[in-house]
């Protein structure tokens, strides 16, 4: 067991690998009723393309997301009233790059412990079941094209990814999830669900010994083949995007804009990922916060209003910036938000901007660890990621204004695309 | 987890102490009465204040400071509660022991929001001309949003059907249709009158020394007395009918369909705990009957839901569901509440939904904002600290007789369907 101190937050994180390899943290949390409990499975979205002793080959998109339902479907009995019987409530999402299965409980840890690693690694796939989550899924993805945000992210995507799965919807197409049946869900399992390729976050008022404990009496108690699968990276993705500009009109009232940078990151590790990420957030803040000029100037010229953000994210297989704003010049808004990005290149960094804005993030850090499920959710990322919360926050504290200029180079004007969506 | 209570001229201060939090929660608010004429400017009130203090003349300023302490976060709102109108300034401070560099944290915040509250930048006694311009606009854009979401926007066109006549019809975060009515002038008289003659509370919570604290406080905020407020429900009364339906139409995929029923229980019923329970039987959760047969057994529609809001007396039923199977839906909705209604639940069901009610009461004391938000309601409706053990002494307590009983309290309303216009989607035979 290895034991981190995350200062100055006062917080703790103990690490281990249980019997049959699954990876385990803790965090515990002094005084708190709610435990909160995660299983991530490294299987996402994006997954698709993997590698088994039958060679290479592609999985239907959706796959992941269907997975994440077919092992909440058991025809013996309802796994979601099971957890409720014992005093937990379930739930489970997917992601571009995990699925995550999680619960929270104000009553001992045990059983719902248990309950958990028992339904995820012990799925059963009925076809009956399958037909059923199919028409369940495809009601799911109607529902979604109602969603203007969220259709607008996939429109984004789509314009600066070719062939990179990023640009398909998380839950697939009817026409793709058509293609899943029993062999399928059998595959994509037996790829992604092993215990080297899940964490197991625990964080609440618990003891750590005891958790340990439990945790390996139960995974001694599972039995895993060996671990030799994998997914594969994109790395034959096209270069350049797909096209700079999609205009639509939609029932609205007021117009949305997307403009996304593609950046060509070399193909980093996931550690030196988040670091990049966390650099590129500050150098956007530095320029596009609420506290800056830019925004300033923009809700001055009614360009913009209250609902305007930005991201960034660095992936091992991909890297993007995004911008969203709500506007009813939606022309002149992309356009002030582009010359904006270009312009950046030429422009200092506001230094006592930078100093406020590290501030700000070690404040962030202390606001997560205000609730169990927050400060697990963090340490799950950061773990894909590769990446420990206290090395991310001392890197952090110690960057150096003179380190974010040269990330303005990322940025090629041939590489931004936008998305209006016309009121 | 300790409360200290004292009343200071115009100012009442309430202060949890609970060590395990890492941030500390500070909410002023300042009651009145909810009324058609000052909702707009109650509504912008708050971020016209954010937008302009003498010490932070813009929001950039003002962003710069929050930031400055440890992101600090400063939100204002405005929200009907029974018949009053609550506009709150809530603060989140992270806790000074878990950063450097940071002696005076919360003298820092509780100064800010002073300044922002006591000392506006105005001309010739009113607010800025065009701030008060640019937040109208704000506003106006961020209620046109409601029209994005359409599940919301179906409920917005639901509200004006069946409330038509009642309070409850408005949005306390604003009217579009009369939003520009609001000036300068009305809003300095609304802040006059705010300030002058509604009653003001503050609550902080978290790992504090309440004292030190409340010295802070006494010092810094000064307050004239205000009128005291007690309208905590929403009783309105309304003359029965008989049930209505509508349908509207607009551009979506999936229908929308929404259910009004009213009730006599409201929170301060000595039913409430029953309908609670109800209400989880009901259609909140996936194992309730609304889910169970709506979409497991019927395979119709994504979501089905209900909710009970017993401060107003009244539950709603939300259904998503593909174009051409509402009328079905509508008929086992209410197929579903007659099953309660004959007695068809089980002993087991309910010691479920106790289960679930009792984790989620447990569990609210790890947040801030519960904690607090269950001890005012406790002292406004009861007069009586919040205790945990009676409420889940009271939910033990609740039989099959008493959701049987309660069930037949419901009466259909309005029956609303939001749907597109165009043909039925071909593989949907209705």
């Amino acid at each position: 067991m290895k034991t981190i101190h995350l200062e100055p937050l006062h917080e703790t994180i103990v690490e281990f690998v249980s019997e049959n390899g699954l990876n385990v943290r803790i965090l515990p949390k002094k005084g708190f009723v709610k435990t909160s409990v995660s299983l991530q499975i490294g299987f996402g979205s994006i997954d698709v393309f993997v590698r088994n002793s039958n060679g290479d080959f592609k999985l239907p998109d959706g796959i992941a997301h269907f997975l994440e339902h077919m092992i909440f479907e058991n025809t013996d009995k309802d796994i979601s009233k099971s957890f409720t019987e014992i005093g937990a409530s379930v739930n489970a999402y997917t992601t571009y790059n995990r699925t995550v299965y999680y619960f929270s409980t104000a009553s001992p840890l045990e059983k719902g412990l248990n309950l958990l690693l028992e339904t995820v690694f012990h799925p059963e796939f009925d076809s009956e079941q399958i037909e059923k989550e199919r028409k369940i899924i495809s009601s799911e993805i109607q529902m979604y094209e109602d969603d203007l945000e969220q259709s607008l992210y996939y429109d984004t995507m789509k314009l600066m990814y070719k062939h990179h799965p990023i640009s398909s919807d998380i839950a697939g197409t009817k026409e793709s999830i058509a293609q899943i049946n029993e062999t399928v869900l059998k595959t994509a399992f037996d790829v992604f669900y092993h215990p080297e390729n899940a964490l197991l976050v625990i964080s609440g008022d618990v003891d750590t010994d005891f958790v340990k404990d439990l945790v390996n009496a139960k995974m001694s108690g599972i039995n895993f083949g060996v671990h030799h699968q994998t997914s594969l990276l994109i790395e034959d993705e096209h270069q350049s995007i797909v096209s700079p500009r999609l205009s639509v009109k939609k029932d609205m009232m007021n117009s949305f804009v997307m403009i996304g940078i593609r950046l060509d990151l070399p193909f980093y590790t996931p550690s030196q990922g988040a670091i990049e990420e966390m650099k590129l957030l500050l150098l956007m803040d530095n320029f596009f916060s609420k506290s800056s000029e830019f925004y300033k100037t923009l809700q001055k010229q009614k360009a913009i209003n209250n609902n305007f953000d930005f991201s960034v994210t660095v992936e091992p297989s991909f890297a993007h910036i995004l911008f969203f704003a709500e506007t009813k010049t939606p022309e002149k808004t992309a356009s002030a938000i582009k010359s904006m990005i270009l312009k950046i290149k030429t422009l200092k960094l506001d230094v006592e901007r930078f100093v406020i804005q590290k501030r700000k993030i070690i404040g962030q850090f202390v606001q997560i660890f205000n609730s169990t499920s927050s400060a697990s959710a963090l340490v799950s990322e950061y773990a894909l990621k590769n990446t420990r919360i206290d090395e991310l926050i001392a890197s952090i504290e110690s960057f150096d204004i003179e380190e974010m200029t040269p990330l303005v180079e990322l940025i090629q004007e041939d590489k931004i695309v936008e998305v209006i969506y016309h009121s | 987890m300790t409360i200290k209570t004292i009343s200071l001229p115009g100012l009442t201060i309430t202060c949890v102490s609970m060590e395990k939090f890492k941030t500390i929660g500070i909410s002023l608010r300042i009651i009145g009465p909810f009324e058609q004429r000052s909702l707009n400017d109650r509504a912008l009130l708050g971020s016209v204040l954010l937008g302009a203090s003498k010490k932070y003349p813009n929001k950039q300023k003002l962003n710069r400071r929050l930031d400055y302490l440890y992101s600090t976060e400063l939100q204002t709102s405005t929200q009907k509660v029974g018949l009053q109108s609550v506009v709150s300034f809530d603060m989140l401070l992270v806790n000074p022991k878990y950063v450097h560099h940071s002696e005076h944290l919360i003298s820092d915040g509780l100064e800010l929001l002073s300044d922002v509250l006591f000392r506006p930048n105005l001309r010739k006694g009113l607010f800025l001309k065009h701030l008060v311009k640019e937040e109208i606009r704000l506003l106006k854009e961020e209620l046109e949003v409601t029209y994005h979401d359409k599940s919301e926007y179906a409920f917005h066109l639901f509200k004006n059907k069946m409330f038509s006549e009642e309070m409850f019809r408005f949005n306390p975060k604003g009217e579009l249709e009369s939003l520009q009515e609001v000036t300068s002038e009305t809003l300095m008289n609304c802040y006059k009158e705010m300030m002058n003659s509604n009653q003001k509370e503050m609550y902080i919570i978290g790992d504090i020394d309440a004292d030190e604290i409340i010295d802070i406080i006494s010092n810094t905020f000064r307050f004239e007395e205000g009128l005291p407020q007690s309208r905590w429900l929403d009783d309105e009364i309304v003359k029965e009918s008989e049930p209505q339906t509508y349908k509207e139409h607009g551009e979506l995929s999936q229908s929308r369909i929404t259910m009004g029923y009213r009730t006599n229980i409201l929170s301060n019923h000595e039913d409430t705990e029953a309908m609670i329970l109800f209400n989880i039987l009901f259609g909140e959760s996936d194992q309730a009957i609304l889910f169970q047969t709506i979409r497991e057994s019927h395979h119709l529609g994504y979501y089905v839901s209900s909710s009970y809001f017993g401060n107003k007396g009244v539950l709603f039923v939300f259904a998503g569901v593909a174009k051409g199977d509402e009328d079905q839906t509508i008929l086992l909705i209410q197929d579903s509440l007659k099953q309660i209604q004959l007695h068809q639940l089980s002993e087991e069901s309910l010691d479920l939904a106790k289960e679930t009610l009792i984790n989620r009461i447990k569990r609210s004391s790890d947040s801030l904002s519960s904690v607090i938000a269950r001890h005012v309601m406790n002292m406004k409706l009861f007069n009586t600290p919040y205790n945990e053990e009676d409420k889940i002494e009271k939910i033990l307590k609740v039989t099959l007789e008493d959701i049987f009983r309660v069930s037949h309290s419901l009466r259909l309303d309005t029956v609303h369907i939001y749907q597109n216009q165009g043909e039925n989607h071909e593989n949907n035979p209705s």
